[in-house]
């Protein structure tokens, strides 16, 4: 229980927003922009991201609570804290953890066609989603006798999560002055996959005046069911327990790293259109997709009715009466092996941007290659939505990226979203010659004190970019 | 000029992430006082005594009987008290027994919880019912003397190899005219206290 609770607080400490990566987007001198939308409006003609650097992506946080809530040290006794923020926290809060590495990630201008980007790669990525399954976790923090007549509900819980690596290939065109276009496909291959997200029926404890006895503990229409796939065989591997088990199971993730594992197909699109000179309006839609779980798929389904009315006497059965037994035959737990599919949590992310102050100095500030002079500065405004079991999560930005010079490029965001009022985020991009290195995080005001944040996301890398 | 403020705007900005980015006023050791107490009421037994179950038909009316003890005796299983969460974690348990008696004439209810030998372990625990005022009537609804009764951890603890529950309705002779049921309801309500 112990290892549970410091495990949590690990996940508190680290787990993560939704993907929004409000930086990037449209950061149109930096590669990754292209993995948000397929349609930048692309600045350079070539890029090599440095293989296992080019995107290092940690995107942490919780709705509805921050460590600090149950940890601070304030003199006051943790159980109080704990059950102030029990009160607090509704079952639409969750954490969520978003992790990518970009493996590889290169990208050229057509020779034939100037106005053709193509770009191609690999990154593996960890996503999961958990919802705080309130009745439940009141269940066991504090029994059933407060809530007598009240239903614990089984739709509480709802968890998924996927560690997936993604092979793509985008082309982009600049259709005409105005307006880029782009898409993305993607092969995935998923190594790990569990959700549980279709769960019904209700654990409620009535009282009976006129009953047989006292209460009544009634299950009503459980269907709760847990699918995994890429998991059946991993458990077979930790159950021998040998010297080489860890041996077997990198060796069983590298197979599915390579295509290996349960595969999928997806398409990201998205556009760059220029109003007007200074006017920009962008749109993307990425993860439009969907993995086939056929591979190692391993689901277990609870289903039934049962109503417990205590230990009756005389016992009517000669074997006498075993509670767990008849649990058991009234909500048999079935473990089967059937494939099933699910669609990729698809993001959508749009911008209008203001561009001003067009740079008219010495060329030697504008590296990069451009057919007019730079802007040196823009402001605009960004939203995000990504599509989630129970509802999607949206985000709105206002940014500002300013040019400070040939080497350093910045954009600063003021985000609001499910999580915090007061999100400030940062991007530095530096190019020296071609060498390109990056870093960019979320809610800056928060970094001072991290136990007071409900989320932190960085992404940092390295790319050559020509 | 503007190459030196970009320096010091990007050494600003690795300092604010990296530097300056920590957890503090926490205290994750107070882990060590989580405690977690819920209280969780469960059915306990429950019965149902219809005393005409028992009259012989064949039996002349306002006649004096009794009834044979092990008609209306029973073990249950019943190891919940037993198990080693139970005797680690569960500070205690109270039983509430109600009693709903339209039969005129007293009874008591015993139980005791037994090993899976049948041995007897504890003490014996008896609630006295009152009489009731007869079929029909509202009945007469008695409680166990102290109520609930207590069973704190170290009761428990003597109860750590109880697998069963006898449980026994102790009846006075009684007349065959009398008509009438008992209904003996229970709950158990287990305290937990568990400690990181």
């Amino acid at each position: 229980m112990r290892v549970f609770v410091y495990i949590c607080i690990i996940c508190l400490g680290s787990s993560t927003y939704a993907q929004n990566k409000e930086t990037l987007y449209d950061f149109t001198y930096l590669p990754q922009s292209l993995m948000l939308n397929p349609g930048t409006d692309v600045q350079f003609d070539s890029h090599i991201g440095i293989p296992f650097l080019s995107q290092i992506h940690i995107n942490a946080g919780l709705k509805g609570a921050s460590l600090y809530d149950v940890f601070a040290d304030d003199g006051r006794d943790i159980n109080d804290k704990i059950e102030e923020t029990l009160s607090k926290l509704t079952s639409d809060d969750y954490f969520t953890i978003n992790e990518q590495l970009e493996i590889v990630n290169i990208g050229w201008k057509s020779k034939r066609n100037k106005d053709l980007y193509f770009s191609a790669g690999l990154y593996q990525e960890l996503d999961m989603i958990a919802y705080f399954p309130k009745d439940f976790v009141l269940l066991a923090y504090e029994g059933n006798q407060d809530y007598i007549d009240q239903p614990f509900r089984f739709s509480n819980i709802s968890a998924t999560g996927e560690l997936v690596t993604v092979y793509h290939f985008g082309y982009n065109k600049k259709v005409s002055k105005k307006l880029t276009f782009g898409a993305r496909a993607k092969v995935y291959s998923s190594i790990v996959n569990f959700r549980s997200t279709k769960n019904s029926g209700t654990f409620t404890t009535i009282e009976t005046p006129e009953g047989n006895n006292i209460y009544q503990h009634i299950i009503a229409g459980a269907d709760v069911s847990v699918e995994t796939a890429g998991y059946a065989s991993l458990r077979d591997v930790e159950s021998e327990d040998t010297a080489d088990g860890a041996k077997q199971v990198i060796n069983k993730f590298l197979g599915r790293v390579f295509l290996g594992g349960n595969l999928g197909i997806g398409v990201d699109a998205g556009f760059t259109y220029k109003l007007e000179d200074q006017w920009t309006v962008t749109g993307s839609a990425t993860d439009i997709g969907v993995i086939f779980y056929t591979k190692d798929v391993e689901s277990y389904t609870a289903k039934g009715n049962y109503v417990f009315e205590g230990l009756e006497t005389p016992v009517t059965e000669e074997s006498g009466q075993d509670i767990l037994d008849e649990l058991e035959a009234a909500i048999p737990i079935d473990t089967i092996q059937s494939s099933y599919s699910a669609l990729r949590p698809i993001k959508l992310n749009g911008s209008v941007k203001y561009s001003f102050n067009r740079y008219d100095g010495d060329a030697c500030y504008c590296s990069l290659d451009e057919e007019d002079a730079p802007y040196m500065d823009a402001f605009g405004l960004q939203v995000f939505t990504q599509f989630r079991p129970r509802k999607p999560q949206y985000a709105a930005s206002l940014f500002y990226s300013k040019r400070l010079s040939s080497i350093f490029n910045t954009k600063m965001t003021y985000t609001v979203d499910d999580y915090s009022f007061y999100n400030i985020g940062l991007l530095v991009s530096t190019h020296i010659k071609d060498f390109n290195f990056y870093i960019s995080g979320n809610n800056l005001l928060e970094y001072s004190n991290l136990a007071n944040a409900r989320g932190i996301s960085v992404q940092l890398g390295f790319n050559l970019i020509m | 000029m503007k190459k030196k403020q970009s320096f010091i705007l990007f050494f600003l900005v690795g300092i604010v992430m990296v530097s300056v980015s920590c957890i503090k006023d926490v205290d994750f050791e107070q882990v060590e006082d989580i405690a977690i107490t819920p209280v969780f009421e469960l059915d306990f037994i429950y019965s149902h005594f219809d005393i005409e179950d028992y009259i012989d038909e064949d039996l002349i009316p306002d006649t004096d009987f009794t009834i044979l003890p092990e008609q209306l005796r029973d073990t249950v299983n019943y190891d919940l008290v037993g198990s080693d969460f139970a005797i680690e974690y569960i500070d205690r348990v109270e039983l509430v027994f109600e009693m709903r008696n339209t039969i005129e004439s007293g009874f008591r209810l015993q139980f005791q919880f037994l090993t899976d030998n049948d041995e007897p372990l504890g003490v014996l625990y008896f609630i006295e019912v009152l009489p009731g005022s007869g079929e029909d009537s509202e009945p007469v609804t008695s409680f166990s003397s102290p109520n609930p009764i207590v069973l704190d951890n170290p009761t428990i603890q003597q109860l750590a190899n109880a697998q069963k529950i006898a449980v026994e309705l102790v009846t006075p002779t009684i007349n065959s005219s009398l008509r009438g049921v008992l209904d003996v309801r229970s709950k158990a309500a287990y305290y937990i206290n568990y400690s990181l």
